[in-house]
């Protein structure tokens, strides 16, 4: 199922706790967080440049 | 929750007739189990053994000879990953056939070990072909058994693949309760329940610091308190609906909870 909805994000105990989209339930470290948030952007940013071009 | 205050005194008078196995398949068809059968499958139990918490059971792949039912304290079985993080599979409660399944199989494909303390009944393999050998009904209750382990483990599948934090906690603290009001050790929403938070990180794909942060979400919009491993459920209805919980796959004798 693509998710068309956000996840929700949160700190606990210096962890980046990423819920949702879907069942998705993961604990990051603050670096991780970091590094999947750019690549996320990153292919999303792909996506809309094919898309306009 | 189920207004079924006789449950546990059922449960209290088959305990002292069958001590060994006096909770198979209560709350699930033991009531259609004949005296006769009832009797062949306690003597047929050739020893009980007392474990201690956190000990090793049965190794995956070893072969077996005997099977072991719960009669006190909980049992796991799991598999570890290649970095040695854990995976509980199926968490067990007095009165379940833990491994019946290696009686055909001949070994496991996981680990078992003890939660905390039990008490379990040994049944060796060849006085099981006694009983199917002689006993068809019997032999039925006992693959119902098996069935039953099965319809848990599609219904793990389900709490991993689809549920998120909130709704994976919610649905195994709502089966926990299910099974053990079965078998007459839970009442009025509340149970025992020697789990630490690894272990329900373990049980739910999640780490501790994920289930810490859930296991205070869920007290906060007043669903459940878990605290020194008492369980206390406050919302039942609300549990069960953010654990998209229905208990059909249990096979009850007093019917399914449902939620809208």
């Amino acid at each position: 199922m693509v998710q068309t909805v956000a996840g929700e994000v949160s700190i606990e105990v210096g962890q980046v706790l990423l819920d949702g989209p879907g069942g998705i339930a993961v604990t990051m470290t603050p670096a991780a967080a970091a590094e999947t948030g750019r690549r996320l952007l990153a292919a999303a940013d792909r996506i809309a440049t094919q898309s306009a071009g | 929750m189920r207004d079924d205050p006789t449950q546990s005194d059922q449960t209290d008078g088959e305990v002292a007739r069958y001590p060994q196995t006096g909770r198979f398949l209560m709350g699930r068809g033991r009531t259609r189990m004949t005296p006769e059968e009832r009797r062949v499958l306690e003597d047929t139990a050739m020893a009980v053994k007392d474990y201690p918490a956190r000990h090793h059971l049965v190794r995956r792949g070893e072969p077996v000879d005997s099977s072991m039912m719960l009669i006190e304290g909980y049992v796991t079985r799991y598999m570890d990953d290649r970095e040695g993080y854990r995976q509980l599979v199926s968490v067990h409660v007095p009165g379940d056939f833990v491994d019946l399944h290696g009686f055909p199989t001949g070994r496991l494909d996981h680990d078992i070990g003890t939660l905390g303390p039990v008490k379990v009944a040994l049944f060796d393999h060849q006085a099981l072909v006694g009983i199917t050998e002689r006993h068809p009904t019997l032999t039925r209750f006992l693959w119902f058994a098996t069935l039953i382990d099965a319809a848990m483990h599609r219904e793990w599948i389900f709490r991993l693949g689809r549920l998120g934090a909130e709704g994976r906690l919610a649905h195994l603290f709502c089966e926990l309760y299910a099974r053990l009001e079965m078998v007459g050790l839970a009442q009025d929403g509340q149970f025992d329940l020697p789990l630490t938070q690894p272990d329900l990180a373990e049980a739910c794909g999640l780490t501790g610091v994920h289930v810490n942060r859930t296991l205070r979400t869920l007290r906060e919009r007043g669903l459940l308190t878990f605290k020194n491993g008492r369980v206390e459920i406050l919302d039942h209805r609300g549990l069960c609906t953010t654990a998209e919980f229905n208990s059909d796959y249990l096979y009850s004798d007093c019917g399914v909870w449902k939620t809208s």
